[in-house]
This record gives structure tokens, C-alpha cells and sequence, in this order.
């Protein structure tokens, strides 16, 4: 039984509009970065969506074929741009992995606290440009940025650099942390504790900002599992998978720590996924901190070059957007034989055509900010 | 790629003996079973295998972690698939290495919807055909441009030095 | 399926291989500059004490409107300057996301030839004067990427390029010491461009 009257459905049939196509990138604000989409529209329905990667292709698996291992950890740092060292302890565990190389145990424990750190840093520039992407112009940035710069000024005090640290080594660290580390840190907790708190009512407290993404392209659990979506998207469709605890690496097994999941895999459960990551993040900084064992951060039997024979080993470490996995095989020499990047955006990015089609096109757009890529670590 | 099948089966440590009874009838070789199990396949029986490993309940591999395409020398090429399986918790790596003559790969596109991508890279990188893929196109290079950078034999750029060539200050003269 | 196909598709999988660039230098072209007539010279005369150039020219300086385009890791710390911790606003630097109405262009991030032409295209799409901000070692000679082919050696090659930021990222310091240098040299050749 249809409650509208005839005319009334004859008048929508005359609003149908011819496909359009429109162009979104390379530069663009709202594409983070130099991603290019092509959308064809329906009046304001997206119909198709076509991407199109590798304006930043630079080469990272070349480039490190060709260097020695210990050259090629600058390259590393720079996929994941905002979270250079989560990166940095991936490339390490496949050398050491390679080359059967030891870390000592404070090594491993300082590690796992930078790391989180990273991870914290990268979902509170998620935070800050997906509430821009939503409308909240620059309030949610300015908050986000408070506690990052906070981060890099630790990092900067740690290693000497604020984005790339290239702290770690194979076998375990640059240098060890400064004398007040830990004064410090429990201050830097502090801090994003209150800037998760801010966010948290900027955001999650606003009803235009709920109303705008519940709901918004929800996605099955066995659906994303086939596209190969990992990290943060694949928890909130409800699977409590996280690598750090299925297949814990280095000291995670230690570490107390819940994985927040969603229920329908839409775009609010994704940010609230993230949201939730950043406390549970804090929480594993302060075990870290408690149970830091004294002791070396390098390992003394390092030889003085690196040469690996025979080897080859898949290492997968919970990156901040998902698996983030290494593949390295070595054939002899100093040089890595080849070794391949298994970045967690870029198989994110490639279930976007599924996520964007039948929806509106300025969702489209927050769309593509839910997935939170990164093209350093797309185009490689 | 198959070898013959010796007269009293070889007992295979942890996920490549579950793989072997549970699938008998596939030809596979087992390379390595120091890490992940490193299963090598003939490009002929790959896309049989990945079949009884994604529909097999005590296997399950139901995600496709990583393609990675390797140029092995001597005119040989090496596909390395990683499969992960959600419900069991566990890993394998499946090798196909095939001549560079005929560099012919069956596409994953139908069984894993993560393999789109994956294999248009693995494509252009190396210059790998996978047979039946949907959008064979270019990804990350120019669509006119027909390279492949990761050969051994493609040449990496020369560095331009700017300083340091004449003599004195560097920089323009007036 | 290799068995379906012809002789001649075979015959080019078995041939060696030999890369082929197409028509790429075409798109690497630099861009020509149109010659500039110093029209401001002779708008106002005599009005002020000081000539009208040195007005304009402090006008210009004191209103820069940058880009906002990100291209790589040099983009989260240029983001990082426009906000509070470092503050452009001070500067009256305001990013703008439109070609269009924008000044500078600050090239931030490794230049890949795929990427070239869109960045020529933008630079045309400004209107004069318009300057160029190299920040960081990749923009201005490829950086730590520049032995990989798919990288250009510097956006140099493609648009003039005022100031260079030394960097790998530049610090946000640096960049603001950038927009210092450039504000001097928009003095200095006040009366050069028209």
C-alpha cells in the first residue's frame, strides 16, 4: 500500500538528473594529502567512485634494496608520517627477526612506551581532521594540536627530532631516555588525558556531529575481513581483533589492556573506536612505566656491520591504521634482497569504492576522513 | 614445481600437516616451516589450493594479508601470498615462482576482494600478469609510463650535485 | 590461460626488459614566465613620502595568503605552524584552500613526476604576484628520495621557487623564518615585479 499519491510520484520521476562526474584531488583540503577521486553523481547520490593513488610514490622498496640496513630506517619512518615510530619498531623487528639479533628487555619496554605514544599522537590528528572534515572548522584541530606538540616536545627531548625520531635500532635503541623521563611522561598523561576529555565534549557531546555519522555507511564484520580492512575499522564492525593481543610482539603479552570495539562498523563507532584507543594507550604507557626494568638499551653483541644470509620473515605489528606488515627476505651482503610494506591504509583506501557508493556526496568526503589514511604509507 | 610423491608421507610440523590432510589432493611443496609455513605451488594449482584453503572450516583462511611479488634473478619471478585465518589464529605463506618468459599468475580477485589492489602493484612493480583480474591498470606509476621499477635491472636516477663544482662560492655570478 | 594467447603477445611477454617512459618530458616542461610591466610605479604619483611601491610592497608582505595544500610529511608540520603553539595569524599569514585567492604556495613534500603537472597547473592558477615556499629537502632537490626515478630532483624544475626551507621536516621555526626571508625579499624587489 503506497501512502503517497500518484502525482505526487510522478512529480519526483521528472527530478531525475544526468550522471555527473566530478573530480576530487589531487589537491584538495578535505583528501588528506594527494588522493585523487573521481565520483560520478546521481543529483547528490554517488554512483561510482574510481581512486587514484601514487602521487606520492617515492620509492621506499627500491630505495631500500639499496641501502644498508641501517640506512634504510629514515624511509621507514616516513610511511606513516604521523606516527614515524610505530614504523621505525616494525622495520627493526624484521631485521632483528632476519638476523636473529636480541633487544634487551629495557629496550623493548621503552619501545612499546614510544610506540604508544605515536599511536596516541596519530588518532589525535585523526580527532582534529575528522572534526574539521565534520565542520567543526578549526576548534577540534587547535585542541588536537595541543597535546601533539606536547608529544613531539618529548620526542625532540628523547632523540633530537619531532617527527622522525629514528630512535630505534636493530638490536635496541639510539640512546636511553633522558633523567626525568618519567616525571615527564606522567605529566604528558595528564595532559592527554585532559585533551581526550576536551575532544571527547567537543565531539562526542555534539548532537549535529552524532546526527551526521551514526549510522552513516555501516559495514559487516565478514565483509571487511574480505577486503582485508584492518585496525581500528575492522573493531568497530564489532571483531575484538587487535595484533597486540592475537599475536603479541614484543612486550604487549605484559601489558593489561581491553580492546574497545563497535557494534555496526559505522563512521561514529569508528571515531569512538579511536577515541577509546587513546585511553587504553595511556593505560599501557603507565604499566610501561611501572614495570621498567633497568639495564642496557643496545644490544653489546652488535656486530659492526649488519650482514644477513639465507632469511626471509613476515612480521605484523598493530600499526596505528591497522596490520602493519613487513615482508624482508635477505640473500646474503648488506643490503636487504627485498622487502615489501603491507601499509594498513592502503588496504583500507581500497575498500572505499564499497563504503562511498549510495551515499550522499559531502559524506563521501567524511567517508574517506573515517578511514584516517595516511599517503606516505599508501603510495609507499 | 610438484615433486613425486615419495612412498611413505613426510610428517609436517604444525599448519602445513593440518594443510596437507586436510587438503591431500594439492600439489605443494613445503619450503620452510621456521616461522609462517612457507608452502610452494605450481602458478597451474595455485588458484586450487587457495580455494580449499579459504572453504576448509578447520583451515579458514579468510584474509589475504599481503601480496608481495619478488624479482629472484636469473628470469625468475616469486609471488608470495600471506593468508591469515580470523577464527584459528593462524598464518601461511604461499610461493609461486614462475619464468620471466611466461610470467602468468591466476588472480585472487574472485576468492579475496583484498587481492584487487595488491595484485594491480605487484603488476606494474614487476611487470607480472595475473590472469583474470577485473582492472588491470596502472596504480601507482602514470598510466603512459610502461615501467618496472622493482627489477633488479632498473636503474635507480644519477644524483645532481649543485655545489661544489666550480671553484669559490657557489652560486650565480653577476 | 597463457595457452589462449597470440604469438605476438607472446613474443612481447619473452622480450627483455627495456622501460618506457612515454610522454613524460613533455608534462616536465618548466613553466614560462610572462614579462612583468611595473604598472604600480606609475599608479599614485606623489601623493606619499615614500614611494608607491615600497606601500604596495608592505601591503603585499603583511597580507600573505598561502595554500593550503599538504604533500607529504612536511604538510603535518606546516599544519603544526598554522596552529596555536606557533601561531601564523601573528604574521597575518592566513592558509587559504583556493589557488585562486592565494600568494604563496608552499611546495610541502617530496614532488613525484605523477604529481608535477598538477602542481604547474596550480601555479598557473594563481594570480600575480605570487611567490613559492620549497619547504624541506625533498622540494627542494628530492631529499632523501631523490635516487628513485619517480621523483623529481626538485620543484625548481618545474616553477620558480623564491625561498628555500631547509629540513627534513623542517621545524615549524624554520618555516616561519621562511615567510620572515620572504617577506624580506618582497622589499627588496618591490620594484622588479608589477
Amino acid at each position: 500500500m503506497s501512502v503517497w499519491p500518484e502525482e505526487r510520484v510522478t512529480t519526483i520521476d521528472s527530478f531525475n538528473t544526468v550522471d555527473m562526474t566530478i573530480n576530487v584531488g589531487p589537491q584538495h583540503p578535505a583528501t588528506h594529502g594527494v588522493f585523487r577521486m573521481v565520483l560520478t553523481v546521481d543529483g547528490e547520490v554517488v554512483v561510482d567512485c574510481e581512486p587514484y593513488i601514487g602521487y606520492l610514490h617515492r620509492g621506499l622498496e627500491k630505495l631500500t634494496e639499496n641501502h644498508d640496513y641501517r640506512q634504510s630506517m629514515g624511509w621507514w619512518d616516513r610511511t606513516d608520517y604521523l606516527a614515524g615510530l610505530c614504523c621505525e619498531g616494525a622495520y627493526c623487528m624484521a631485521v632483528e627477526k632476519m638476523a636473529g639479533l636480541e633487544v634487551p628487555e629495557r629496550a623493548e619496554y621503552i619501545r612499546v612506551m614510544m610506540m604508544e605514544l605515536s599511536r596516541i599522537n596519530s588518532h589525535f590528528m585523526f580527532l582534529g581532521a575528522f572534526g574539521a572534515d565534520v565542520g567543526s572548522f578549526g576548534t577540534s584541530f587547535i585542541y588536537a594540536w595541543r597535546e601533539r606538540e606536547r608529544i613531539y616536545d618529548f620526542f625532540e627531548e628523547v632523540s633530537g627530532d619531532r617527527m622522525f625520531p629514528t630512535y630505534f635500532r636493530p638490536g635496541g635503541l639510539m640512546a636511553d631516555l633522558p633523567e626525568n623521563y618519567e616525571s615527564r611522561v606522567r605529566w604528558l598523561l595528564g595532559s592527554i588525558n585532559q585533551g581526550l576529555e576536551d575532544l571527547d565534549g567537543l565531539l562526542t557531546g555534539n548532537e549535529i556531529f552524532v546526527e551526521r555519522c551514526k549510522g552513516l555507511s555501516p559495514m559487516s564484520t565478514s565483509r571487511a575481513v574480505n577486503l582485508g580492512i584492518t585496525g581500528p575499522i575492522l573493531r568497530a564492525t564489532g571483531l575484538p581483533w587487535d595484533l597486540r593481543k592475537a599475536e603479541p610482539y614484543s612486550v604487549y603479552d605484559r601489558m593489561k589492556f581491553d580492546i574497545p570495539i563497535g557494534e555496526s562498523g559505522d563512521i561514529f563507532d569508528r571515531y569512538f573506536v579511536r577515541l577509546s584507543e587513546i585511553y587504553q594507550s595511556t593505560k599501557i604507557i603507565e604499566q610501561c612505566l611501572e614495570q621498567m626494568p633497568k639495564g642496557l638499551v643496545l644490544n653489546p653483541d652488535l656486530p659492526k656491520t649488519l650482514r644477513i644470509d639465507n632469511a626471509e620473515c613476515y612480521i605484523r605489528t598493530e600499526g596505528t591504521k591497522g596490520e602493519y606488515g613487513v615482508y624482508a627476505m635477505a640473500r646474503g651482503g648488506v643490503k636487504p634482497y627485498r622487502m615489501k610494506l603491507r601499509s594498513p591504509s592502503f588496504c583500507n583506501l581500497a575498500a572505499l569504492k564499497e563504503m562511498v557508493v549510495g551515499n550522499y556526496l559531502a559524506d563521501a568526503i567524511i567517508i574517506l576522513g573515517s578511514l584516517d589514511i595516511v599517503l606516505g604509507e599508501v603510495d609507499k | 614445481m610438484t615433486q613425486p610423491a615419495p612412498a611413505s608421507p613426510p610428517e609436517y610440523p604444525g599448519i602445513s600437516g593440518l594443510i596437507h590432510k586436510s587438503l591431500p589432493k594439492a600439489a605443494f611443496t613445503v619450503l620452510s616451516t621456521k616461522t609462517d609455513a612457507d608452502l610452494q605451488v605450481a602458478a597451474a594449482d595455485l588458484l586450487e589450493l587457495v580455494q580449499g584453503l579459504f572453504e576448509r572450516k578447520e583451515l579458514a583462511f579468510d584474509m589475504l594479508a599481503n601480496i608481495t611479488g619478488i624479482d629472484m634473478g636469473e628470469d625468475k619471478l616469486a609471488v608470495k601470498y600471506n593468508f591469515y585465518s580470523f577464527k584459528h589464529n593462524h598464518r601461511v605463506q604461499v610461493t609461486v615462482t614462475v619464468p620471466w618468459a611466461n610470467r602468468h599468475v591466476p588472480s585472487l580477485t574472485s576468492i579475496y576482494g583484498a587481492a584487487d589492489w595488491h595484485e594491480r602493484e605487484a603488476a606494474e612493480m614487476l611487470g607480472l600478469v595475473f590472469d583474470g583480474h577485473p582492472n588491470p591498470k596502472a596504480l601507482l606509476l602514470d598510466e603512459d609510463v610502461r615501467i618496472h621499477p622493482l627489477l633488479k635491472s632498473h636503474p635507480l636516477q644519477t644524483v645532481e650535485i649543485l655545489q661544489g663544482i666550480e671553484e669559490g662560492v657557489p652560486g650565480f655570478k653577476f | 590461460m597463457s595457452n589462449e594467447l597470440t604469438p605476438a603477445a607472446q613474443a612481447a611477454l619473452a622480450r627483455p626488459y627495456k622501460p618506457d617512459y612515454g610522454s613524460e618530458s613533455s608534462r616536465l616542461t618548466p613553466i614560462d614566465l610572462p614579462v612583468t610591466k611595473a604598472v604600480y610605479r606609475m599608479a599614485l604619483p606623489g601623493v606619499m613620502q615614500v614611494g608607491a611601491d615600497t606601500v604596495i610592497a608592505i601591503g603585499r608582505k603583511s597580507s600573505l595568503w598561502p595554500m593550503t595544500f599538504g604533500l607529504a610529511c612536511c604538510a603535518i608540520e606546516m599544519i603544526g605552524t598554522f596552529m596555536s603553539n606557533h601561531d601564523l595569524d601573528r604574521f597575518g599569514i592566513v592558509p587559504w584552500p583556493s589557488p585562486r585567492q592565494s600568494d604563496v604556495m608552499i611546495v610541502s613534500g617530496t614532488v613525484t613526476k605523477k604529481m608535477a603537472p598538477a602542481i604547474k597547473l596550480l601555479y598557473e592558477q594563481m594570480p600575480n604576484p605570487k611567490w613559492v615556499i620549497s619547504m624541506g629537502a625533498c622540494a627542494t632537490n628530492g631529499g632523501p628520495y631523490t635516487e628513485y626515478d619517480r621523483v623529481l630532483q626538485g620543484v625548481d624544475k618545474i616553477i620558480p621557487v623564491d625561498v628555500y626551507v631547509a629540513g627534513c621536516p623542517p621545524r615549524p621555526e624554520a618555516l616561519l623564518d621562511g615567510f620572515l626571508a620572504l617577506q624580506k625579499k618582497i622589499m627588496e624587489d618591490k620594484r622588479m615585479v608589477g
